[in-house]
């Protein structure tokens, strides 16, 4: 038992090592914050639309807390008179909750044109509001491959091609990224091995959802969060167009199609925008926060045995229950077992804070 | 108060000036800037220096135009002194407009896929959807017609914005679509209408309402081919553009990025409703045979690709090869 143990810090040892050793310090060059994901030893993922990329920082905050009631009302306000300037001016972007310190990493655009700039705060459990130095911090960055131009030789102009990341989460080792190009309606989730070795590292994969009667398309994912099924790591994904899918992170291979189930439809004139996966009592769920129907509750035990949505069914699929209590959540995350950190707005004010998890 | 701080205090200037705090005279003293309204609103980042006997405060980013902001400078002597100060405001000009939105054509199918909006100059991100409207013949606002992604889709210029629309209510049989059904009907008349209160990069609304009418018609369910295409070769000698006519009309930006002229450098553009791409050589042609390629991934306005429809019928046969392909055509100049 001593060895096994003594093995199995070794490897960990070594991987930390492996992957702290593949972070550089210097400026980085990001050009936005977008969606945000923490890795193992508070390693920070970023999401960088603009660049193309995918970026790991060391944010260096390692140092365990207890969670502990959060409440930073105005938060983008506050942040906006950090940049001399007014809250119409910034874009909040993603709140991402450092799951080790406590510290919730806010995404945030500088201005809301083209040029704007990238920066990302961190707030304490004592809701003090502090840039985290993207200039300092060590990083490393991969980028995500564009579509091929055959014709970059003869054609002039730049293309005007873009990705959309959409959600990043990591898993096991991984960097799962999900993207939405500006030019074609397309699945592209990609992934990553961490520590990044190269920009061919990324696998494309196109995944299709069925039991829609006849018809089947590749749909591009809007967010999705891992989980486990039976010991294998999943991905229940929301689609752009409503359903919620699942399919196992071992059949994400390049150049390979996945057929997802169907495992719910949560109806029209409704986004799905973040999901966490949490366990409480005997059971595990997943809350999953949207743009008008509140914030849902599915178990995953009826997920794990669902075997899909047949042809012609209405709505149907794994039972949700809503939690009416919860409006106006734009950002959701875990934080510690019990809680989970809120972006919510009220009326132009965005407020940062904990919720217990229902 | 002792004598002495009542001197200082009375002596301290604090000016706004060159985008800078300035206290004079303040070395050895300390500067905190705020210039949010909330009581415990953080201070503005910035460093501060001394340059002779001044001390400035220079922010990180340039001050908003026309923000307020509040000074505490603290004396090496520990007295305060406050002083407030405005940023003088720009005056933002409109200078900026929709110039095109794709495709151009005044009929576009029940099952239209996605709008490409091309701007003069660049624009600001965050709250497209609240300007883009859909409007139905009564003139009455169509209700989420858009995928609305939080991420909107702009090119990197901030020129373009592309706009989709709510693929869930496209789509066959995905339950949007059949609660709700698609956003737009044949044989009826729509609007797109852009308003004008839309910002630009620097803050200033758009120069006019943009308004686009349509027709709609019915939905395009075919995949769009090659052999439709007639090529009209121009003569050898001269730079006369080769012209494709298609068809039928193709999505402005895959037509521009998909289709190419194998070895020959020049320009590539699409006219005629984007039924018609057209290319110009930068050197006169030579006589010979050219090949026109094409990757699958080229669509028609309703998504439809060179090798798949939009939604897959699954008993029709499905490329499940994801790598991209290319399909060419051979024509001669003489």
């Amino acid at each position: 038992m001593r060895t096994l143990l003594a093995l199995s810090l070794c490897a960990a040892a070594s991987f930390a090592a492996d992957y702290k050793s593949s972070l550089k310090a210097g400026k980085s060059d990001l050009k936005s914050a977008g969606v945000m994901a923490f890795g193992p030893d508070g390693i920070l993922f970023v999401g960088d639309s603009v660049n193309g990329a995918v970026y790991a920082f060391d944010t260096a905050d390692t140092t365990a807390a207890k969670a502990q009631e959060v409440e930073v009302k105005g938060l983008n306000e506050k942040v906006a008179a950090m940049l001399g300037t007014s809250a119409d001016q910034i874009l909040i972007n993603d709140v991402a909750v450092n799951p080790v310190s406590k510290n919730a990493y806010i995404s945030v655009a500088r201005g809301r044109g083209p040029d704007a700039g990238a920066m990302i705060f961190r707030v304490s459990p004592a809701g003090k509001i502090a840039e985290f130095s993207l200039d300092s911090a060590r990083f490393s960055k991969v980028a995500l491959p564009n579509a091929p131009d055959p014709t970059a030789k003869d054609r002039r102009g730049q293309s005007l091609r873009q990705e959309a990341i959409t959600d990043i989460a990591y898993v096991d080792g991984k960097v799962v990224v999900a993207g939405l190009s500006n030019e074609e309606f397309s699945s592209n989730l990609r992934v990553v091995p961490f520590p990044f070795q190269n920009a061919d590292n990324g696998a494309n994969v196109e995944i299709y959802h069925g039991q829609h009667g006849r018809f089947e398309t590749a749909s591009p994912v809007r967010t999705f969060v891992p989980y486990k099924v039976a010991g294998e790591q999943h991905i229940l994904a929301a689609y752009t167009c409503t359903p919620l899918v699942k399919f196992p992170v071992s059949s994400l291979k390049p150049g390979k199609k996945v057929m997802g189930v169907t495992i719910a439809e949560l109806g029209n004139r409704n986004r799905p925008l973040d999901m966490v996966v949490y366990k409480k009592g005997s059971g595990e769920f997943i809350l999953m926060n949207n743009s008008s129907r509140g914030v849902m509750k599915l178990p995953t035990a009826k997920l794990d045995s669902y075997s899909g949505i047949t042809a012609q069914t209405e709505k149907a699929g794994v039972p949700y229950e809503t939690i009416e209590s919860l409006k106006g959540v734009q950002q959701l995350d875990l934080y510690g077992d019990t809680l989970a950190m809120v972006l919510v707005s009220e009326g132009s004010s965005l407020d940062l804070k904990t919720i217990g998890l229902p | 108060m002792p004598l002495l701080a009542a001197l200082a205090l009375w002596a301290v200037e604090i000016q706004y000036v060159g985008g800078a705090v300035r206290v004079t005279p303040g070395a050895g003293g300390s500067i905190e800037v705020v210039t949010g309204d909330a009581a415990d609103s953080p201070a503005v980042l910035g460093a501060t220096r001394t340059e002779g006997e001044a001390l400035i405060f220079a922010p990180r980013f340039p001050f908003r135009p026309g923000i307020r902001g509040k000074v505490v400078f603290r004396s090496a002597a520990g007295v305060e002194t406050r002083r407030e100060f405005t940023v003088p405001a720009a005056a933002a000009r409109p200078a900026t407009r929709l110039e095109q939105v794709y495709p151009t054509a005044s009929a576009l199918p029940e099952n239209q896929l996605k709008l490409y909006l091309h701007f003069s100059a660049p624009m600001s991100r965050g709250e497209a959807y609240r300007h883009i409207r859909l409007l139905d013949g009564s003139g009455a606002q169509v209700e989420l017609p858009f995928l609305e992604l939080d991420q909107e889709l702009w090119d990197a210029a901030g020129r373009r914005l592309t706009v989709f629309f709510d693929p869930g209510r496209v789509k066959r049989e995905v339950l949007p679509n059949r609660e709700v059904g698609q956003p737009m009907m044949a044989g009826r008349n729509y609007t797109l209408a852009i308003d004008a209160a839309w910002p630009d990069a620097e803050g200033a609304p758009l120069i006019g309402e943009f308004r686009k009418p349509f027709t709609v018609v019915a939905a395009d369910r075919a995949r769009p081919s090659m052999s439709r295409w007639r090529i009209e070769a121009p003569a050898a000698g001269t730079r006369d553009p080769l012209k494709v006519d298609l068809g039928e009309p193709f999505d402005h930006a895959l037509l521009l990025r998909e289709l190419h002229l194998a070895h020959v450098k020049g320009a590539a553009a699409a006219d005629r409703n984007e039924t018609r791409w057209l290319f110009t050589p930068d050197e006169p042609w030579a006589p010979g045979t050219y090949e026109l390629t094409a990757a699958t991934a080229l669509e028609d306005l309703a998504g439809n690709r060179l090798d798949r429809l939009f939604d897959v019928d699954k008993f029709d046969r499905i490329d499940k090869n994801p790598r991209r392909e290319v399909r060419r055509l051979r024509f001669t100049i003489r």
